[in-house]
Parts: structure tokens; C-alpha cells; sequence
């Protein structure tokens, strides 16, 4: 009955239609630009990017972070506000830029839209445990490094295991398509011990071949693994490291009034402390 | 940080506060269903009435020029990945990220809405119109009380399977960064990790939901077919 006298009246459902029409049409003209790469971002560089005197005169600072990952971007279920490492580095430059820690926008970014909603510049910066790589410092400026992550070693508390040496002739389960594996190896061979490595599909079944014996010991980032110690008050996270995984501040490519100063807050930050104090706030395991 | 785990797995779930949180990405979730299915059925009635105009009246050049507008429109659209449109309209439009989700749901979704309302309204037979225009009724009066009734019932079947289509669609706001039911019960399983439990309430949720929809429209099928069978 609804379906047909409602059907094609509404002037706001005639008009949603063509708007929805005409932008679709714009996007299926004119949205295929999207593959010019690195020359494209070289030809308008800068020119069209988010300064510093525009994040000013907009009065907010927006930044991409995650909402997924424990003591990093979390958005807390007690609260449904977003919270963690990165979170309060986010508070902190506003601080700096805006002269109040609550001048932020938070958008939730994923490994699928981080870097385009940094191009598009509908973020400032993203601060989402983005690793630095050459390949990427090709497309995305990266700030000091502000945190350092890299592979440890989750073990049974009771299995007398201090590192990697007392794992000779054990198994080692680890991430499928992860590079931790090889990594291991090669530290293995230095110390001139063997070790098995067992490939899992995902982290729970590294945790579940650690607690049901299947492996001596789980190996990933330590700060993946500091959730599972904590869920698991029988393993612990041995200190040594294995790996270098350093997280930096993307930036759109030539923005540099923006890049230069968040480079010098987080050389501030490191210098005082603040960062190391952060680290210890939300017990990560890494370091600056 | 993560207080140490409850002590049943399934316990976790039925905390207020964790209800609380997966009922507010439910929210969101509706809230992105709902838009998407207004916005693409009104603009899915356009095109595939524009469309069909084209077929409707060959002679006209007004007719068979927004036909072929509607036609690239569509062949183009429902042959791109959703989640490519989702994504390029997040990028590329200022709009906040649950309105690019609707947009992006929307623009795609349209397309098919505007086959399914071409489909509808080419089911009613040529003598209709014809016996229509004989009595000498408007073209406005012959959609309004001869085509459009018969083409609508005979769409509601393949409207509400797009709609339920949309519903799980919503899934894909996650990929954008929007925390509706599923990111809620992502970030909840990062705090737990309890994907088994996590996940196996939302599939009951979009179960119920799509489920509820079906029967309403068998519902809906039921009573609109009597009506015509009493009239």
C-alpha cells in the first residue's frame, strides 16, 4: 500500500535521486584518475595541501587513527571514545598547534583507507601504527620515529625460557605471511642454535598452539603480544627483540610547514620524556 | 588496558556496557541501511523509469535521449565493485564518512533498483497502456492507475531481496572506517578475543533482521495480491 502512494512523491526522495544521479555520473566520468601516481602527486604538490594556517583558521585538528588496536586507537566500549598511545599524541600536537588538547577530529582510518583519505586531505596527518618503509616514504612523508616496535617472544611462565637460546629444538609458532619467521631464523643461526617455526593462520591459533603445547613459544610485534599476555596470565613476553618496526606520523607528500612541525614536537616530546611516559601509561612494549 | 578476561566466553557479550556498544553500531548500521534503501529505490525508480521510457516511446527524442543517459548510467554502474564506489566517493567528496557510505551504497544500489522498476514496469502488457490511452486517460493517469499498481507488486519480491542485499551490505562501512554492528564487534573481539561468540551474535542480528524483512514482504505480497483478487 505504502509502495504505491508514496512512490514518486517526496520532493526530498526526487531530490536525493538526482543528486545521487548527477554525482554518480560525475564519479563514472570523471573518478578513474585515481591510478596517475607518483607523478600526479608530484605535479600538485603542495600547492592544495592543508597548512598549518589552514588547520588554524578551521580552529580543528584532523588526524586518522585506529579504532581497533589495544594501547594504540581503541575506541574504549565503556566509553565509545577513542583512547590509547597514538591517541593522546594526537591531543598533544593539538595542544601544540591549536593551543587546546581537545581541538582534534578523530576519524577511524583501515589499512584500505589511510592513505587515500591522507591524499584526498581530508585528514592532516595519520598517527595508525603505520610503519615506515622506503616504499612508502615515496608517497607519504613520515615524521620521527615515535614509537619502536619489533618481534619478541611470548612463552609459558613456568617454562624456564629466558630467550631465544633456550628455544633450541623447539617450535616457534608464528604468523602466516609474516616475515617473522625468517627473521628468527636468521638471529637463530647467529646464536647458533635451531629452531622449528609453525606457520597459523592467525594470532589466536599461534596463542592456541602456545597454550596447548604445540609450540614453545609465540612470536610477533610485542605489542600484539602484550594483549595475549595479558589474556593469558601464564605466558609472558620475553625483553629481548628480534626486529625493528618503526611506527611514524604520515603526511601528505610536500606539506612541509606541517611535516616541519610535527617533526620538532616529536624530537620535543622524545627530549622530554613525554613519549616514554606514554609508552609506560599504556604499557607497550616497545620503545621511542 | 584490557582487564583480564571475563570468566566466560559468552559472559563478555551480555555486559551492559558491551550490549550498549554493539547496539549503538547496530544504530549506525540502520541508519546506513535505511538511507541506502531511500535514497537508491527514489533514484532507482528515476533511472529505470527513464530507461523504459526510451522503450516506451521510441518516437520521442526527448525519451530516448534521458533512456541512454539512464542506460550508461546503469550498465557502467553495476559493473564496478561497490566497495571501489564507497571508497572513491570517501575520497573524493567532503561528506562525513556515514554519509559516503549511503552515497556510495546508494549510487550503486540505484542501478539495480532501476532494473528491477524496469522489469516491473515492462511486465505490464502492452495492451494496458493502449486500452488506456483509448479511454483517453493522461499518461500520468495510465502509470498512476494502470501500470504502476500491477508493476509495483510484481517488483516487491526482487526489491526486498535488495533491500536485505543492502542491509548486509552495511558490512563494507567497516572497510571505510565507520563502526557500525561488525566494527563493533571487531573492536569488542580486540579487547577479548572472542571472535567465535563476538561474531555469532552479530549473524543471529542480520539474520533476524533480513529474516523479519522476508516475511514482512511475503506479508505484504500476500495482502496486495488479495486485494486485487477482491477489487
Amino acid at each position: 500500500m505504502h509502495l504505491e502512494t508514496g512512490f514518486l512523491s517526496g520532493r526530498k526522495r526526487a531530490l536525493a535521486a538526482v543528486a545521487a544521479l548527477t554525482l554518480g555520473l560525475a564519479l563514472a566520468l570523471g573518478g578513474c584518475g585515481g591510478g596517475g601516481g607518483a607523478a600526479g602527486t608530484a605535479a600538485n604538490g603542495g600547492s592544495s595541501t592543508p597548512n598549518i594556517d589552514a588547520i588554524k583558521s578551521r580552529g580543528v585538528l584532523r588526524v586518522g587513527v585506529k579504532a581497533d588496536v589495544l594501547g594504540f586507537g581503541y575506541k574504549n566500549p565503556q566509553t565509545n571514545q577513542y583512547e590509547g598511545y597514538e591517541i593522546d599524541i594526537a591531543h598533544e600536537l593539538a595542544k601544540r598547534l591549536l593551543g587546546d588538547p581537545n581541538k582534534v577530529e578523530l576519524t577511524t582510518v583501515t589499512a584500505k583507507t589511510r592513505q587515500g583519505l591522507l591524499d584526498s586531505g581530508q585528514v592532516d596527518m595519520v598517527i595508525a601504527t603505520f610503519t615506515i618503509t622506503p616504499e612508502r616514504q615515496k608517497v607519504i612523508d613520515f615524521s620521527p620515529v615515535y614509537y619502536t616496535d619489533g618481534i619478541q617472544l611470548l612463552v609459558k611462565r613456568d617454562s624456564g625460557i629466558k630467550s631465544l637460546k633456550d628455544l633450541n629444538g623447539k617450535v616457534i609458532a608464528v604468523a602466516q605471511g609474516a616475515d617473522t619467521g625468517q627473521k628468527l631464523q636468521e638471529k637463530a643461526k647467529e646464536l647458533g642454535v635451531t629452531i622449528q617455526t609453525a606457520e597459523y593462520a592467525s594470532y589466536a591459533e599461534d596463542m592456541a598452539a602456545l597454550q596447548n603445547g604445540r609450540a614453545q613459544a609465540f612470536a610477533t610485534d610485542g605489542s600484539i603480544l602484550k594483549y595475549y599476555e595479558n589474556q593469558d596470565p601464564s605466558t609472558v613476553i620475553l625483553p629481548d627483540r628480534y626486529s625493528e618496526e618503526p611506527y611514524g606520523i604520515a603526511i601528505k607528500k610536500g606539506n612541509k610547514d606541517l611535516l616541519d612541525f610535527v617533526t620538532k614536537a616529536i624530537d620535543d616530546m622524545k627530549q622530554s620524556g613525554e613519549l616514554q611516559q606514554l609508552i609506560r601509561k599504556w604499557k607497550l612494549s616497545g620503545s621511542v | 588496558m584490557p582487564e583480564s578476561a571475563p570468566f566466560h566466553p559468552w559472559a563478555v557479550l551480555f555486559t551492559p556496557e558491551n550490549l550498549r556498544f554493539l547496539a549503538w553500531g547496530f544504530g549506525v548500521t540502520l541508519r546506513i541501511a535505511l538511507g541506502a534503501m531511500a535514497i537508491s529505490f527514489a533514484a532507482g525508480v528515476v533511472l529505470g523509469t527513464a530507461r523504459f521510457a526510451g522503450d516506451r516511446f521510441p518516437e520521442s527524442p526527448l525519451a530516448r535521449g534521458v533512456a541512454a543517459l539512464a542506460t550508461v548510467y546503469i550498465e557502467v554502474i553495476r559493473n564496478l565493485p561497490m566497495l571501489l564506489i564507497m571508497l572513491a566517493v570517501r575520497f573524493l567528496t567532503p561528506i562525513p564518512a556515514i554519509w559516503a557510505a549511503i552515497t556510495g551504497m546508494s549510487i550503486f544500489t540505484a542501478a539495480i533498483m532501476a532494473e528491477i522498476v524496469r522489469g516491473g514496469l515492462m511486465s505490464v502488457e502492452q495492451g494496458q497502456w493502449e486500452a488506456a490511452a483509448s479511454q483517453g486517460l493522461s499518461l500520468w493517469q495510465t502509470l498512476r492507475w494502470i501500470v504502476l499498481p500491477p508493476a509495483l507488486r510484481r517488483m516487491v519480491p526482487a526489491l526486498v531481496s535488495e533491500f536485505i542485499t543492502i542491509t548486509k551490505d552495511t558490512t563494507f562501512a567497516w572497510s571505510l572506517g565507520i563502526q557500525e554492528l561488525l566494527g563493533s564487534g571487531v573492536i569488542l573481539f580486540n579487547r577479548y578475543l572472542n571472535a567465535m561468540q563476538v561474531f555469532a551474535l552479530i549473524a543471529v542480528v542480520f539474520f533476524t533482521v533480513d529474516f523479519l524483512m522476508s516475511l514482512a514482504a511475503r506479508a505484504l505480497e500476500r495482502r496486495t495480491g488479495e486485494g486485487l483478487a477482491t477489487q
